[in-house]
């Protein structure tokens, strides 16, 4: 009678810790992170009663999680890889957007102002035209500024993002540590601490949709937590604090920094996956691409258009400035890392814009010799022991020469950074204020100044064959003068005063740095000037010309033209962010398929749990009505002695 | 497969976002009437559509030159006209004055009027266009270009500069032409156009007018003419090259619309698909979750 006790007691506590783990089920059904569990149960050590053994009730032998690792790491991997693609995404088509938006994008003022130079081109004299036109250039160079601003508030606000992932890498690490603490505390008492596992899970889950991360489960039963090269950020009860650091060349562009051993290290290029893996991609594939090929397309309009202005002259009868600021030159930045002089500062000049690359340039001393690295696809340029010796090497294939501005003292390795590109939309701006001093005209023209009654003889207007800077003489007044049907002479200031120079219709003419043609068939004594082009309101030779740089390809390796190379960022920005939200997309799929193979085993299914509470609740009255038909046995013994 | 009760909730919200992310899709390209709402959408086509808009905004530009080399040149036009009608009047005075076997009183009016068509003609040399600027004064176009001292000397103040504007992107017409070779340069004489009606009407009065003078004349009317000719031949090319530019508007438009705007009809049969969805995602999840053993017990 004590062992039909006995088992129904077993049997009840039993039956009741399956209803408590059933319950427990149900309460967190919709807790994220956890795996359901189930009471083991064992049936008790049996007695043996001489006829054989008897059976001493149930016992509880285990709660355990239903849990596979295999799938758990697999929704770890998704959510490092969907984070980065995501990431990309959410910011690459932030800057798609702006480049390429019909109203605010560059290609409106892009068309706005080749079209007021046409508008020039129609009626040079007139003074509206020219102030339309100036507004127009205007217009360009603000919108080029304005989209320079957003990409760099893009910037910033990718470094806040960095700066706010890495407090919740460190806050995620912390918790990671503390948990490995209770769980290494209690494992020793024989069972699993499953609900303090799933929380380390979740938590280790949730960090590797920041950065990639890798595990190891350690024999006290601890987690240790690897990023990049191996660099532990959770090493059983201590966790390691990640940090901003500022970026060496850009004070205003922050880096992930990890600290061992007192020396805190850079650790930003090591990091792949999750939403820091994807800001460090977006940043240097997209936005750095981005600020370059718009600066270089801001480079090549604006110096293709100031050449040509210096070949003109405006309404005032002056020879032609710079129409824009001029953008081709930048100075270099030194790695804040350098122990060297800090006042060494480079110069790096645009000798042709046709072929720079939108890219930045690493330029490092190692004691002997300058290298020069691109950057944006890093390839060395080239190496020597002299910086004019490397600017030999580096001009003919990436378009500007470097020279030493300041400071002398550069010690090996050092490092500084060189941006032809990068800065130049923001620096971008109108360089005159009066639209009279827009050189519309050609500085000198070629006309007829006595031709004999029946000479068929007629002179091109002239151009401007040489500069800028133009030739000293251009302006001067040549004379032609026919001294036969076949030859003449030429007399003015710079020509040398050549006589006797043969004839041939149609063919060149070049003095002091112009060119002209003289056509059909002078007579002896006709005589032609060229001569500076005053009073020149109404020529439109120079504005036809630069109107006319639309056409030209000037950008790529003289592949494309202005507006050409505009589409192209618009349509290189939209590939990327196409792709990343393909990849996005398919990461999110693989994501959703792990998160189902691991709720189809280890997640709460509430009609289950209901047939266990029907299940372990009959169980759980059955065991007592088993203590009750003990007791009554009891009773009936007693009340048959009575 | 073992299914979780959060694999079933999720399925169907899962649904329901999808759909309304397709909703709102189409909802936007059906009110924006554009089929790229997002360069990434399709990175090659918004290429393409930057291109036929730059190509658009140059060919309307080329087009508005076009109008304006037509203006300058049926002005041009028009002027020279007015120059032949008055030297066609000159050269009938002009032979009225040699046959007028009376002489005396008769070629004083002949010369009279024939100072007065002198003035008409330098003044039409000396047209200016809406701008105000001198149409014949090459590119010296805002100082006055011919001027006479009265005493039959005439000077051109102009230059030889001819204005040319950009009518596509290889070609350029003379919006005009200096007077230089339309007044001053004759050719076969060393005369100017000035002179020779001052000459005219000189020897008119000193009642001794000469054969030579009516040839002058047709020298000055042949040259007029030979830039008229000119003139109509650039016309005719203006209106060529604005009929070629037209066709690339209009075909870079048609291209543009076929590639950036939706079609209407497909557009609402999308939108009314995706309604439909996420009505059927809506209640499925409804019907989904009323289901529960919990209900039975």
């Amino acid at each position: 009678m004590a062992g039909l006790i006995d088992i129904g007691v077993s049997a009840l506590l039993a039956n009741q810790r399956a209803l408590s783990t059933t319950s427990q089920n149900i309460a967190n059904a919709n807790t994220e992170g956890y795996t359901r569990q189930r009471t083991e149960l064992s049936s008790r050590s049996p007695q043996f009663v001489g006829v054989g053994f008897l059976g001493n009730g149930v016992q509880v032998a285990n709660i355990v999680r239903i849990y596979n690792q295999f799938q758990t790491d697999q929704i770890r991997s998704s959510t490092t890889a969907f984070n980065q693609q995501d990431t990309v995404f959410r910011f690459a088509s932030q800057v798609d957007n702006i480049l390429a938006d019909q109203t605010s994008g560059l290609q409106p003022v892009l068309n706005g102002l080749f079209s007021g130079l046409q508008d020039l081109s129609n009626n040079p004299a007139s003074l509206a035209n020219r102030d339309v036109f100036l507004s127009d250039a205007n217009d360009f160079t603000s919108r080029l500024q304005m989209l320079n601003n957003r990409l760099n508030g893009i910037s910033g606000s990718v470094s806040t993002e960095i700066s706010s992932s890495i407090d919740e890498i460190n806050s995620l690490t912390q918790g990671i540590a503390g948990l490995n603490q209770n769980i290494v505390a209690v494992s020793g008492s024989g069972g699993q601490p499953n609900d303090l596992l799933d929380q380390r899970d979740q938590l280790v889950t949730q960090l590797s949709g920041l950065v990639s991360v890798n595990t190891v489960t350690q024999t006290d039963g601890s987690l240790s937590v690897y990023i990049g090269n191996g660099l532990a950020i959770v090493s059983g009860v201590n966790s390691q604090s990640l940090s901003t650091i500022q970026d060496d060349y850009n004070s205003t562009r922050l880096n992930v920094a990890f600290t061992y051993g007192g020396n805190t290290v850079d650790i930003s290029n090591q990091l792949t996956g999750g939403k820091l893996g994807g800001l460090m991609q977006f940043r240097s594939q997209v936005l750095d691409d981005g600020l370059n090929q718009l600066g270089r397309v801001a480079v090549g309009l604006t110096s293709m258009l100031n050449n040509q202005s210096q070949l003109g002259i405006d309404l005032n009868g002056n020879m032609g400035g710079l129409l824009f600021t001029d953008l081709t030159s930048t100075q270099s930045v030194g790695s804040t890392n350098n122990s060297g002089a800090t006042d060494v500062v480079y110069n790096a000049t645009v000798s042709d814009a046709g072929i720079l690359r939108a890219s930045d340039y690493e330029l490092s001393f190692d004691g002997t010799n300058y290298s020069l690295t691109r950057l944006s696809d890093s390839t060395p340029v080239g190496s020597a022991a002299s910086i004019a010796a490397l600017s030999a090497i580096v001009t003919p294939t990436e378009g500007f020469n470097i020279s030493l501005t300041s400071g002398a003292t550069v010690n090996a390795g050092d490092r500084f950074l060189i941006s032809p590109t990068r800065n130049a939309a923001g620096l971008a701006d109108v360089a005159i204020t009066d639209s009279r001093d827009i050189a519309a005209a050609a500085p000198i023209l070629a006309q007829v100044s006595n031709l004999g009654a029946n000479s068929t003889a007629s002179i091109a207007p002239g151009a401007v064959s040489s500069g800028p800077p133009v030739d000293p003489n251009l302006t001067q007044t040549v004379t032609i003068t026919f001294t036969g049907p076949g030859t003449f002479d030429v007399a003015g200031t710079g020509t040398g005063n050549p006589t006797g120079v043969s004839y041939t219709s149609g063919s060149d003419i070049t003095y002091n740095g112009w060119t002209t043609q003289i056509n059909g068939v002078p007579q002896v004594g006709d005589t032609f000037t060229i001569q500076l082009n005053s009073n020149s309101a109404g020529d439109n030779r120079n504005s036809l010309l630069m109107g006319a740089t639309q056409n030209l390809n000037v950008i790529e390796n003289n592949t494309l033209t202005i507006q050409e190379a505009f589409g192209r960022l618009v349509s290189s920005t939209g590939a990327q962010t196409r792709s990343a939200e393909f990849g996005a997309d398919a990461q999110s799929v693989l994501l959703g398929q792990a998160i189902n193979e691991r709720q189809s085993t280890s997640g709460v299914n509430l009609d289950e749990e209901a047939a266990n509470i029907l299940r372990f609740q009959q169980a759980y009255q059955a065991s007592a009505q088993i203590i009750s038909i003990s007791n009554s046995l009891f009773d009936s013994i007693l009340n048959a002695l009575r | 497969m073992r299914v979780s009760s959060f694999m079933m909730s999720q399925a169907s919200i899962d649904n329901i976002l999808k759909q309304q992310s397709d909703l709102l899709r189409a909802q936007s390209q059906l009110s924006s009437g554009k089929k790229i709402l997002s360069p990434s959408d399709d990175p090659v086509a918004t290429r393409k559509i930057l291109d036929l808009n730059d190509v658009i905004s140059t060919f309307e530009q080329f087009q508005r030159n076009s109008d304006t080399a037509g203006f300058s040149l049926s002005l041009e036009e028009s002027v020279l006209t007015s120059a032949t009608d008055l030297l066609q009047r000159a050269r009938e005075l002009a032979v009225q004055g040699l046959n007028d076997p009376t002489g005396g009183i008769g070629r004083d009016k002949i010369a009279s009027e024939i100072r007065q068509i002198q003035d008409q003609l330098l003044s039409l040399a000396n047209t200016q266009d809406s701008d105000g600027q001198y149409i014949f004064g090459g590119f010296n176009s805002t100082n006055i270009p011919f001027s006479g001292d009265g005493a039959g000397n005439f000077t051109f103040a102009g230059d030889q500069g001819q204005k040319l504007l950009q009518v596509s992107s290889t070609r350029q017409i003379a919006a005009g032409d200096s007077g230089y070779g339309i007044f001053m340069r004759l050719p076969g004489t060393t005369a100017n156009a000035f002179d020779t009606l001052y000459d005219l009407a000189t020897s008119l009065d000193a009642n001794a007018p000469t054969q030579a003078s009516l040839n002058d004349i047709d020298a000055i009317m042949q040259n007029i003419q030979t830039t008229r000719a000119s003139v109509g031949a650039r016309q005719n090319a203006v209106d060529n090259q604005k009929t070629v530019n037209g066709d690339v508007i209009f075909s870079s438009k048609e291209i543009l619309s076929s590639t950036q705007d939706i079609d209407i009809s497909e557009a609402v049969i999308e939108l009314n698909k995706r309604l439909t969805g996420l009505q059927a995602a809506q209640q499925t999840y409804t019907k989904i979750q009323g289901l529960s053993l919990f209900n039975f017990l």
